[in-house]
């Protein structure tokens, strides 16, 4: 289950900050070789969705989907960021793909992802972004297809980092016991399902051997629930963690770090007709390619993106069937 | 230090007291208004942030605290803002490296253990203060935390410095305006002044013609007025005393040579009376005769002269300036009709009386009217008209129209004058004696100029005496 990608994270174990990047750079390989698994994560899904949903729109729409064409594309995505933020940041973008799809856009603007899926499942939704395990979960229960994944750093994987506040003395699994322990959300992969499994590994269940558990939300919070004294452990993104502060970072170290894992992808309803998916998909993919496109790359701090395949999650399936198999 | 220069000097000053103290008095105002302004926008802006925050900090999203700390942070004046949990440990800062550090400071134990909203003052830097305004965060009437916030008083010197500098450079303005207004107004004050000053010295230097240009009616304008009132007073006492004086000599001398010259036509007379008285030829009579008319007419110009030279004291009365013209009209009415001349009588009945030597004025008007029944010997109009008008001072003008055969204009420069006539045989005494005897009462004689026919004198009197010899007697 997952076989390259935990061979890639063997010998990764790490309790430095350094480390972090280091590990990150030799799992790498391990994505190239195999270029599957499961995880994602708001911020930059956001991002590339509303790129996605930008350069899916340039082009004649099908002449095959007819009235359907003029309904409006609803795109579903996670509060992750300050709302009123992401809005601002991104409905220019959305205008302009409104625009250049001669379609109009609606934006729904979810708080789980959770609330996403079941857009999607339900047909509220024509476009969402969706985390790693997520997709895993759901594509068995509602035809959706995967369009594209994000590149980010020149990675289109991410890992989990298990994390304690500098100084704390705790450097090792069995010292994290009988402490409180952070995650943001019982659905986030790296913020929790991974690190799960990490703590499985070394003997230590989340419902049993910690003091208190506490669920804060987002991966941001989790590192200043850490660093604030809150907690005395926690787990997040790996991707979350290099855009922390610097003054945040300098009171943390990471403990330890997961296999790495594909970035979730942006998934749309196959009911949008293959040819619109594949002109987003195509664009999507090419959009390093011109000046234009890399300013966008630039502003969403992303490095490009891959075309994304439900073959690429086969291995996170490995991971979510031990998960379940652990129980809660 | 001329005028213009203490003008400026004390305009600027005047203008520096008031901005400056315009200045202090808005910066003083303007900073208890910002300090009040600071603690009631800190006071209710944590209230607020403390409400918020509950949800957040009990459900550990300190991310959400972190923007919304962020977002409080983009104001100026805010320099710190943080949330504290129940003991004390910053859970969030908007400086990052503060978060997780327990706090122990007097400030902050005071700020931990309040259960409302307190404002402490503590020192900021730069001289500055800063407002730490802290408030409880309540969840179910328990306190969770403390929120605080960091207000700058630098914003405040800095909003405060602004307006001094606004106001120093408002001020600077008026002090530029202020001392270029003050320039201009010494200048323009001085100008006239500067005039004056000239005016002054050419009358010192016997220019006695020379007048103030000045327009202004204000106190400058006054200061003019009176140099030239005084100037043409000093004219007229000069000319009046230069007038005297040749008179006193003229008198003498009149006296001596009437008395010289009167002896032997008094012995000529009575010499060609005896000769007459002896009979002789018609040839002998004639001379006879001829010899006592140019005798007679003689004494009669020495008569005239002696009056011009050594005129009569002024003896002043009230006057109605309309029955003397009345009692000269009932006089002349016989000659008038004789000379087929109608007389015309234009008269104010409701003119004042004057102060004046009746018997001198009847002579003056008779002289006028005589000199208008003359040159009309073809007949004409005479006119006599009266009306209250006032130049320097109220009085009364008296205008004698004629309408003969006028006179030239070589003529009328020089018709007041002693010898100057236009009548055959005339001694040239009257026009002047008349100008005399107006003069002397403080009035004025003229002639209507650029008349095409006819003449006409007018002559005005003061209504109390304004000539000096009058003066004199009423004093």
């Amino acid at each position: 289950m997952g076989g390259r990608w935990m061979a890639a994270a063997a010998g990764q174990r790490a309790v430095n900050k350094g480390a972090g990047r280091r590990a990150s750079g030799s799992g790498r390989a391990g994505l190239r070789q195999s270029h599957s698994g499961t995880a994602t994560l708001w911020g930059p899904a956001l991002r590339a969705l509303c790129l996605l949903l930008l350069l899916g729109g340039v082009g004649d729409p099908s002449p095959v989907q007819g009235a359907a064409d003029q309904q409006a594309i609803r795109f579903s995505y996670p509060a992750i960021e300050d709302p009123t933020v992401t809005l601002g940041n991104y409905r220019k973008l959305l205008d302009a793909m409104a625009a250049s799809i001669k379609r109009p856009v609606t934006i729904a603007l979810r708080n789980t992802y959770g609330e996403i899926v079941q857009d999607l499942q339900r047909g509220a939704a024509d476009i969402g972004i969706v985390n790693t395990f997520s997709y895993v979960d759901i594509v068995s229960r509602a035809k959706l297809k995967p369009l594209v994944r994000r590149v980010q750093a020149g990675r289109d994987y991410y890992q989990s980092y298990l994390i304690v506040r500098e100084n704390a003395g705790i450097s090792r699994y069995r010292e994290l016991k009988g402490k409180v322990i952070a995650f943001s959300d019982p659905h986030s992969t790296t913020g929790y399902l991974l690190p799960q499994l990490m703590l499985r590994s070394h003997r230590l269940e989340v419902t049993r051997d910690f003091a208190r558990v506490l669920f804060v939300g987002s991966h941001e919070s989790t590192a200043l629930a850490v660093a604030n004294g809150t907690a005395h452990a926690g787990a997040l993104s790996s991707y979350i963690y290099e855009e922390l502060d610097p003054a945040v970072q300098a009171k943390l170290d990471i403990m330890d770090l997961s296999e790495s894992i594909p970035f979730g992808p942006v998934v749309a309803r196959s009911a949008l007709g293959e040819p619109l998916l594949q002109r987003i998909r195509h664009f999507f993919v090419t959009l390093g390619g011109s000046s234009w496109g890399r300013s966008l790359l630039r502003d969403a701090r992303l490095s490009g993106f891959t075309t994304a395949s439900h073959e690429d999650y086969a291995p996170i399936r490995g991971l979510v069937r031990r998960l379940r198999e652990a129980g809660p | 230090m001329n005028l213009s220069t203490k003008f400026a000097i004390a305009a600027t000053a005047l203008t520096a007291f008031i901005v400056s103290g315009v200045t202090m008095l808005t910066v003083h105002r303007e900073r208890r208004m910002i300090t009040e302004e600071i603690e009631r926008k800190g006071t209710t802006l944590a209230e607020t942030m403390a409400i918020t925050s509950v949800n957040a900090l009990l459900s550990y999203d300190y991310a959400a605290l972190k923007r919304f700390l962020g977002a409080a942070k983009r104001d100026p004046g805010i320099l710190y803002a943080m949330v504290l949990d129940e003991t004390g440990v910053i859970k969030m800062h908007t400086n990052l490296r503060e978060i997780g550090h327990y706090v122990t400071d007097d400030i902050s134990v005071r700020a931990q253990d309040t259960d409302e909203v307190l404002v402490q003052r503590l020192p900021g830097g730069a001289g500055g203060m800063v407002y730490d305004v802290a408030a409880p965060i309540l969840a179910a009437g328990r306190r969770v935390g403390v929120l605080r916030l960091g207000l700058s008083t630098q914003y405040l010197q800095n909003a405060v410095g602004r307006s001094r500098m606004e106001a120093a450079l408002i001020g600077l303005a008026a002090l530029v305006l202020g001392i270029s207004g003050a320039g201009l107004m010494a200048r323009r004050i001085a100008r006239p002044l500067r005039e004056l000053v000239a005016g002054a010295r050419a009358v010192a230097q016997g220019d006695l013609t020379w007048r103030a240009k000045v327009g202004a009616r204000d106190e400058v304008g006054e200061v003019a007025a009176a140099f030239d009132f005084m100037t043409r007073s000093l004219q007229t006492h000069i000319e009046e005393r230069v007038q005297a004086e040749r008179l006193v000599i003229l008198g003498t001398m009149a006296a001596g040579i009437a008395h010289e010259v009167r002896k032997p036509l008094e012995a000529i007379r009575g010499a060609a009376q005896v000769i007459e008285g002896c009979g002789g030829d018609a040839t002998l009579r004639k001379f006879t005769r001829i010899i006592k008319e140019e005798v007679t007419e003689l004494d009669r110009f020495l008569e005239g002269f002696l009056r011009f030279a050594r005129p009569a004291p002024l003896r002043i009365e009230s006057v109605a300036l309309n029955d003397l013209i009345e009692d000269v009209v009932a006089l002349l009415d016989p000659l008038c009709g004789d000379h087929g001349v109608t007389l015309v009588r234009q008269l104010d009945g409701s003119l004042p009386q004057i102060s004046a030597d009746a018997h001198q004025i009847k002579q003056v008007l008779m002289n006028l009217c005589l000199n208008a029944i003359q040159s009309m010997p073809d007949g004409g109009t005479l006119t006599l008209m009266t009306k209250a008008e006032a130049r320097d001072g109220e009085g009364i003008a008296l205008t004698v129209r004629d309408t003969g055969s006028g006179m030239n204009e070589t003529i009328r420069q020089k018709i007041f004058e002693p010898f100057v006539t236009t009548k055959e045989g005339g001694s040239g005494l009257g026009l002047a004696v008349c100008r005399s005897i107006v003069e002397r009462h403080g009035g004025q004689i003229g002639l209507t100029a650029g008349e095409a026919q006819g003449t006409t004198f007018t002559v005005w009197l003061p209504m109390t005496g304004g000539g000096t010899e009058i003066a004199k007697q009423l004093a």
